[in-house]
């Protein structure tokens, strides 16, 4: 079924306006795959949360109470804290059933990547999975996204200075991995 | 050995998507609203659900355990020890209960 960007902008009001939702679809959608690519890298899981991200914006964006210069951090913040929950239940299960193989998401990598293996892009972003999660989702939203401190710290809930230790650390694991 | 240097691989990443991704991505985040709302229930409905699913487990729950508090009363009458255990044995094992019960009966 075609939707007409029209019929849904009515619903949503708030600081978005009339047109809003359909201009912050149209505007942030290739930005936050990439992020959520990044976070998941399967390509069909990042897809999937792209789309239960703007399910959810959809239906709060009437209660949203932030400025129209936050909205960017808000859809991050969803973004995010879809793909944190993503990853641990894919990948931090407790349980194994019969069949299921326990996997982490640098078995998945190589399935994923469309460079070779040994490509420097591959190496680092290889290396960059092998950080701890907190880490990690800090040095994407820095290195790639280029966000201020400020603005990760509205994502994330970590105080500026926990994120300036963790992306520091990050570079410096980086590093070691990518020298050896 | 040489520092490895962040601006040898800028921002650039091993990954792809395929041809008009983007633009379909647009037209299915539209879609997933448009079905992601219908199937979207109000909070409150989904509140009373939850409570009414709550209060049956706990009746439920009640129900049973009273039921097997009363099962696993101590009987002290060996008369009464005995009806319950044919109750909860199987028919091979019936005799057996019977002659011990006959020979722990006759000691009274």
């Amino acid at each position: 079924m075609k939707i007409d960007n029209k019929s849904i902008v009515p619903a949503a009001g708030g600081v978005v306006g009339q047109a809003g939702f359909s201009a912050l679809i149209d505007t942030y959608t290739e930005q936050l795959y990439w992020h959520i690519r990044r976070m998941v890298v399967v390509h069909e899981d990042a897809q999937d949360i792209l789309q239960e991200m703007w399910i959810r914006a959809y239906r709060h964006i009437g209660s949203y109470k932030g400025s129209r210069a936050e909205i960017h951090s808000w859809l991050y913040k969803i973004a995010t804290n879809l793909c944190l929950r993503h990853l641990k239940r894919k990948y931090e299960r407790r349980f194994i059933f019969f069949g299921d193989e326990k996997t982490n998401i640098l078995d998945r990598f190589s399935e994923c990547i469309s460079e070779p293996p040994d490509s420097v892009e591959a190496r680092f972003q290889k290396a960059l999975l092998s950080l701890p999660t907190k880490q990690r989702t800090v040095f994407n939203l820095r290195y790639y996204d280029e966000l201020p401190y400020a603005e990760i710290s509205r994502i994330t809930g970590m105080s500026e200075t926990t994120l300036k230790t963790n992306y520091h650390y990050a570079q410096q694991r980086i590093k070691e991995l990518m020298t050896r | 050995m040489k520092e490895f240097d962040f601006n040898e691989v800028g921002r650039r990443m091993p990954y792809s998507v395929p041809e008009g991704f983007f633009e379909k991505a647009e037209q299915n985040a539209y879609a997933a609203i448009a079905d992601g709302t219908a199937r979207h229930r109000p909070r409150i409905m989904r509140s009373t659900m939850a409570i009414a699913s709550a209060a049956t487990v706990f009746i439920g729950a009640t129900v049973l355990g009273i039921h097997t508090f009363r099962d696993r009363q101590t009987v002290t009458d060996p008369q009464q020890q005995y009806c319950l255990l044919l109750t909860e044995v199987s028919d091979n094992t019936v005799e057996e209960i019977s002659a011990n019960y006959m020979e722990d009966y006759n000691d009274l």
